[in-house]
């Protein structure tokens, strides 16, 4: 291939799906980057994710977005069993999840939670079913994964980071962890693919271009143009943002009259 | 006019007998003798009229239950309860009979002999068995169907015809009376009335001549109407107590269906009912349970009965149950389509399951989400029962996790930490709203992002103490 092919192939509106047609349905994750690595092109469908990590704030939801605002407009619902805050409304609609059609369940005990969760999963009237489960066996997280099998629906839990060591029968299993400038997924187990890779996300915006994962910090030299994570912003909105200096970290405090939150926008 | 005659023969027996499976032989017996048994004690031999002892002895787990006429009442009333779906016009004619108006329902039913399958299959549900006959007349149609003539007449010469043949032992008569008729040397109610009325009603009294004419139609009989009830109340004696759910659920689907066709009768739903379990030294287990919108599906109903009878468990076996529905609901009006509409089919299935998920997870445990137009964050939200019209009004600007209440943070060197200190990212978002409430905030809102790379929504209190808090994560 020519190199302006290969430039071609590096815009980011334009998705390659690594096989023609996968044996095995998927749901696209929004991210071009992510489906890149996910096996078919998505997360797996009819099966369980497993998301691993040990703080909230590092995007382990808006990771899902995409995928599950797309959901939700199947006319199937999305169900939340036993969530650790407030999913909270005004923030879920501006990802695109169509709220009418969000279920949340608020089991008081550890074995209704898991009761509730095999039922949504098993009714088939959901297209997709998160859980905040305790701690489930290796037996338990079968029957979670045969019920999202019987009823189609693609179950996501969430789980600490301690359970990475444990076997489980997930189809898909990342861990999210924090980095200073964003998220980085680490892929433990993929199945039909490669484990082991690690993937930096932005996943504030879907469908930009892939960053390299580097150890060292991310180097936000003067004339750098960075775009800024704008927590939530509309797909298609990005900011344009002063650079940032390196040795000056923070917004200074206490905090002067700073200019309006709205800044200039503008429509990539 | 055309009337129906609903005639129970066994509904002593039938009504304490329903809550066992129908091959369990069961028989109504006073202190010696056995009064009624039903066929799966018949088919062992057992009879009538036999002793109690000779009958244990031929069906040794033979079920013997007492009479009860205040049960027996009952019964019929909830009987006359769910017929009120097929007729306007429901009498009752105690002990064991009800006579129902179907001139007007017939049209509706797709005719007679659909309607009246319709009922016997009903009542067979139900559990009874009947006895049933159509005449022009109440009390005609109430005679032939204790004699067990079921072709309908409407013609009045066949009707004195068909009604002379029944013995006179039908009617209702003093023993003065009967013995006055068996010395007359009579046998049918054809021997009556070729008599001459004046002699009749001299030596017999007006009563009976009264029977006659009213049966052939000749003089009117006013019928007295059964009322609706407001409420519904059904109890079932179990004979043998239940030990275990699926055996209450089979002796609970008789309630519900009595339930479900009085609901269609006046055209109505329940949300809400609850079902009480008597023990024998225990207090009475009471569940309570309810459907996302008003509903007259009796599988419906009973899918949510065994979700609150699984999570429950029962201290003793049971020995009656009882079937409450305190708030009956009218449905929407509509025509047109009275069999095969919404309230009657069964639920849609995400309804369905979050039912279930109701009955068995408690009041309250499945929400909807949805938006309310506020500017404090805790009240721009809003958490509805299940299957309740939201709003949707995104604001991108704001986390996607929000905590149910603030959570204070510390201070180092007057910057918020949470896991270390917090880098402010963007703000600030001034929210100064709700002084008419008395739930008013004045707090400038930070997006921040931790060492650990979290990203959070703070506030700090524009009131002193002017504190930082944590109020969200962007997750």
């Amino acid at each position: 291939m020519n190199d302006a092919l290969h430039e071609l192939l590096r815009q980011p509106g334009i998705w390659r799906t690594t096989h023609a047609t996968p044996e095995f349905p998927v749901i696209p994750s929004g991210f071009a980057e992510l489906d890149a690595i996910l096996p078919g092109g998505g997360w797996q469908d009819r099966a369980l994710t497993e998301v691993l990590h040990d703080q909230s704030g590092l995007g382990e939801l808006r990771l899902l977005m995409p995928a599950l605002a797309r959901l939700s407009h199947s006319g199937r619902w999305v169900a939340m069993v036993g969530p650790p805050n407030i999913p909270y409304a005004p923030a879920l609609a501006a990802q695109g999840l169509d709220l009418s059609r969000v279920l949340l369940v608020h089991p008081r005990r550890d074995s209704d939670a898991l009761w509730a969760v095999e039922q949504a999963l098993r009714s088939g009237t959901c297209a997709a079913v998160l859980a905040w489960p305790g701690q489930l066996s290796n037996r338990q997280l079968r029957r979670l994964q045969l019920a999202a099998e019987s009823g189609a629906t693609w179950g996501i839990l969430f789980r600490p980071g301690a359970m990475a060591g444990h076997a489980s029968p997930a189809a898909i299993r990342l861990r999210v962890q924090g980095h200073p400038s964003g998220t980085t997924l680490e892929f433990l187990k993929l199945r039909n693919g490669n484990a082991g890779q690690k993937l930096q996300l932005d996943v504030n915006h879907p469908r930009t271009r892939v960053l390299p994962v580097t150890t060292e910090k991310p180097a936000g030299g003067p004339g750098l143009r960075t775009v800024s994570s704008i927590p939530h912003a509309h797909p298609g909105l990005v900011r344009e943002q002063p650079p940032r200096e390196p040795d000056r970290p923070q917004l200074p405090l206490p905090l002067e009259e700073t200019p309006g939150r709205r800044g200039h926008l503008r429509l990539v | 006019m055309l009337w129906l005659a609903l005639h129970f023969p066994l509904l002593p027996l039938e009504n304490p007998s329903r809550g066992c499976p129908r091959d369990t032989p069961c028989a109504i017996a006073d202190r010696s003798r056995i009064l009624f048994c039903n066929d799966a004690a018949r088919h062992l031999g057992v009879r009538s009229g036999m002793k109690r002892t000779a009958a244990e002895a031929r069906s040794p787990g033979i079920q013997l239950l007492e009479a009860n006429p205040e049960q027996e009442a009952r019964a019929l009333r909830g009987l006359a309860d769910w017929s009120l779906q097929f007729s306007s016009l429901v009498s009752m004619e105690p002990p064991d009979g009800l006579l129902l108006e179907i001139g007007g329902s017939l049209k509706l039913f797709g005719g007679l002999p659909r309607l009246r399958r319709r009922i016997t299959h009903g009542l067979d549900e139900l559990g009874y068995g009947v006895a049933t006959a159509v005449a022009s007349t109440p009390r005609g149609a109430w005679l032939l169907a204790r004699a067990g003539d079921s072709s309908p007449v409407i013609d009045r010469a066949e009707l004195r015809q068909r009604l002379g043949r029944l013995p006179w032992q039908l009617l209702e008569l003093t023993p003065e009376q009967e013995q006055a008729l068996q010395g007359l040397g009579l046998k049918t109610l054809a021997d009556c009335l070729t008599l001459p009325r004046g002699e009749l009603n001299r030596r017999l009294g007006r009563s009976l001549t009264r029977q006659l004419e009213q049966a052939l139609g000749e003089q009117p009989e006013p019928r007295h109407p059964h009322q609706a009830p407001r409420r519904y109340q059904g109890r079932l004696e179990l004979p043998a107590p239940a030990p275990d759910s699926p055996s209450l659920l089979f002796a609970l689907q008789y309630l519900l269906r009595e339930l479900c066709g009085l609901l269609r009768g006046i055209d109505s739903g329940v949300e809400q009912f609850s079902l009480q379990l008597e023990h024998e030294r225990h207090p009475p287990t009471v569940l309570r349970m309810g459907v996302l919108e008003p509903s007259r599906h009796p599988q419906r109903l009973l899918a949510v009965c065994r979700e609150g009878l699984e999570r429950r468990p029962l201290p003793a076996e049971v020995h009656a149950l009882e079937l409450l529905a305190e708030r009956i609901l009218p449905l929407p009006g509509r025509s047109g389509t009275l069999f095969d509409d919404p309230f009657d089919s069964p639920a849609e299935p995400w309804r369905e399951l979050a039912e279930r998920l109701l009955a068995r997870l408690g009041e309250d445990s499945v929400r909807s989400l949805g938006t309310h137009a506020d500017h404090r964050p805790e009240n721009a939200w809003s958490s509805p029962p299940a299957g309740n019209a939201v709003q949707q009004q995104a604001n991108p600007y704001r986390p996607l996790w929000l905590l149910r209440t603030p959570r204070p943070l510390e201070q180092y060197q007057g910057r918020p930490c949470w896991n270390g200190p917090l880098a402010l990212h963007q703000g600030p978002e001034r929210l100064e709203s709700g002084w008419w409430d008395g739930h008013d905030l004045a707090r400038d809102y930070y997006t921040a992002r931790a060492p650990n790379g979290s990203l959070v929504w703070i506030y700090r209190e524009r009131r002193p103490p002017r504190g930082w808090f944590l109020h969200g994560f962007f997750a």
